[in-house]
């Protein structure tokens, strides 16, 4: 096992918004996780990373043990950040470097990885994702899909064993969905560990190996994609499924 | 008018313009940027005590005139044992003055970052400083930038007012040739125009300079 939690909580002025969520993840899963809007998806993801710091609740990462009731040491978050990594909504690029040095950025500041090791590594990611040509542009000479393929390609530079997506493609026009969402697959045919909070229901179902479906801040139902899809067996999972193909 | 005067004492005006004026400028405005960024980085990082610190000193100084400052460093410390030069003293006011102004003006940058880099440099393993320093503070200078440059033309004008506290700078030195020649308004027109002259060179400098730290904006 890589990574497990149990019974997360997390609470925001009062408001309850993680009600003890529990999740484990193998090597080379790709988890979604679906649910409606303010069910507390993004906080679960960023309480993994240490972004929010959860109130209650354990992390076993690997060889690392974490009690969120006790304080969080800054070494252990600092160890587990940099074995994970992280795709934003709104990309986050850092805006004052080029595509290059966005993905280098972790790898020379951080890592104190060789600058030309750096670059190297840094150029194939690119062309890995389809943007070699882009090397040199500022994130605001970008599409928001080549924003966002960046943004993958940063994750990947420092060779992350799971990397965390936050509805990658929710910001995107439509028609440049389809790019992110390739290069996602392509990750996840190379077995690259995933969990992916996404809309895109057809990637949860043909790319995900299990789906988890959130709602008011507990996991409802989740199960292997194809069956969770095909025979929903919660009422509240049915009805979002039918919701969402009504839009 | 009287042309002759104004030829005349053209260099005589000048020269204190180019060997102390803009000096002073320079060297108090290099402070005032350091004191700013710290004093601002303190509040970004929401660090207990030496943020109530950073508040006091902002609301004390801008709450004051830099005339009265002056004096108070220059005539006022004597009195308790504390005898500054001219010069240091002018430097020590307009770079503590500058600094406070200047650091609203940083503070007000670094909030308008999007949080959202500084988490992305968290989550490829920087630490906060390293973030500060690479992503949010570069950027947060660009956005300050117009406003800073601002403050530095202010600056050269308010260096004027060392002629109070006997610094020989461009005021005085007119003050002491009119003193001797009484032609008051060619005089004073006269450093008026070289304080324009300063602005304005510095006004072309500060669109240079902005066009240069564009780089990364949409083009
Ligand atoms: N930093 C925060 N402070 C206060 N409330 C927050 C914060 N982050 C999220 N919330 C609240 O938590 C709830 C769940 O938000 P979120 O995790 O973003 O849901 P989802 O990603 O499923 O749409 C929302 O009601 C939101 O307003
Ligand atoms: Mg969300």
């Amino acid at each position: 096992m890589l990574l497990e939690v149990k019974n997360i909580h997390k609470t925001f002025d009062d408001m309850h918004i993680l009600k003890g969520i529990d999740l484990s993840v193998n090597k080379g899963d790709v988890i979604a996780i679906i649910g409606p809007s303010g069910s507390g998806k993004t906080t679960f993801l960023r309480c993994l990373n240490f972004l929010a710091i959860a109130d209650e609740g354990t992390m076993v990462f690997d060889d690392k043990k974490i009690n969120f009731a006790e304080k969080v040491s800054k070494s252990d978050i600092s160890d587990i950040r940099k074995r994970t990594a992280f795709v934003f909504q709104n990309y986050n690029l850092f805006f004052n470097k080029t595509a290059l040095q966005n993905v280098t950025e972790g790898l020379i500041v951080a890592r104190k990885v060789n600058k030309d090791v750096a670059n190297k590594k840094a150029m194939a990611l690119l062309e890995k994702v389809g943007l070699a040509d882009r090397a040199d542009y500022y994130p605001s000479q970008l599409s928001g899909g080549q924003q966002q393929r960046v943004a993958i390609a940063r994750a990947l530079a420092t060779d992350p064993e799971i990397i965390y997506f936050d509805e990658p493609t929710s910001a995107l026009d439509p028609e440049l969905i389809g790019e992110v969402l390739n290069v996602m697959k392509q990750l996840a045919k190379e077995g690259m560990t995933m969990i992916v909070v996404t809309h895109e229901m057809n990637f949860a179902k043909e790319v995900s190996s299990r789906t988890i479906f959130m709602d008011d801040g507990i996991i409802v139902e989740s199960g292997e994609s194809k069956k969770f899809f095909d025979h929903p067996k919660q009422e509240r999972t049915k009805a979002f499924l039918k919701m969402l193909e009504k839009e | 008018m009287n042309l002759q005067v104004f030829i005349d004492s053209f260099w005589k005006i000048l020269l204190p313009g180019l060997t102390v004026s803009i000096p002073l400028t320079v060297i108090s405005f290099s402070l005032a940027m350091v004191i700013a960024i710290i004093t601002a980085l303190i509040q970004f990082a929401n660090i207990k005590i030496l943020k109530d610190l950073a508040r006091f000193y902002i609301w004390f100084i801008r709450g004051t005139p830099l005339l009265v400052q002056l004096f108070v460093v220059f005539y006022g410390l004597p009195s308790i044992g504390i005898t500054i030069q001219a010069i240091p003293a002018a430097i020590i006011v307009f770079s503590i003055n500058e600094g406070a102004y200047c650091a609203e003006t940083m503070r007000g940058a670094l909030e308008s970052i999007p949080k959202g880099q500084l988490e992305a440099g968290y989550c490829v393993g920087m630490s906060y400083i390293q973030t500060i320093y690479r992503i949010v503070l570069p950027q947060a200078l660009r956005v300050a930038f117009p406003s800073l440059f601002n403050a530095l033309i202010s600056l050269v004008k308010d260096t004027s007012l060392a002629s109070n506290i006997t610094v020989t700078e461009m005021m005085m030195q007119t003050r002491m040739i009119n003193a001797k020649v009484y032609e008051a308004l060619t005089l004073y027109l006269e450093v008026a125009l070289i304080y324009l002259m300063f602005s304005t060179i510095l006004t072309y400098i500060q669109r240079w300079g902005e066009k240069k730290l564009s780089s990364y904006e949409k083009h």
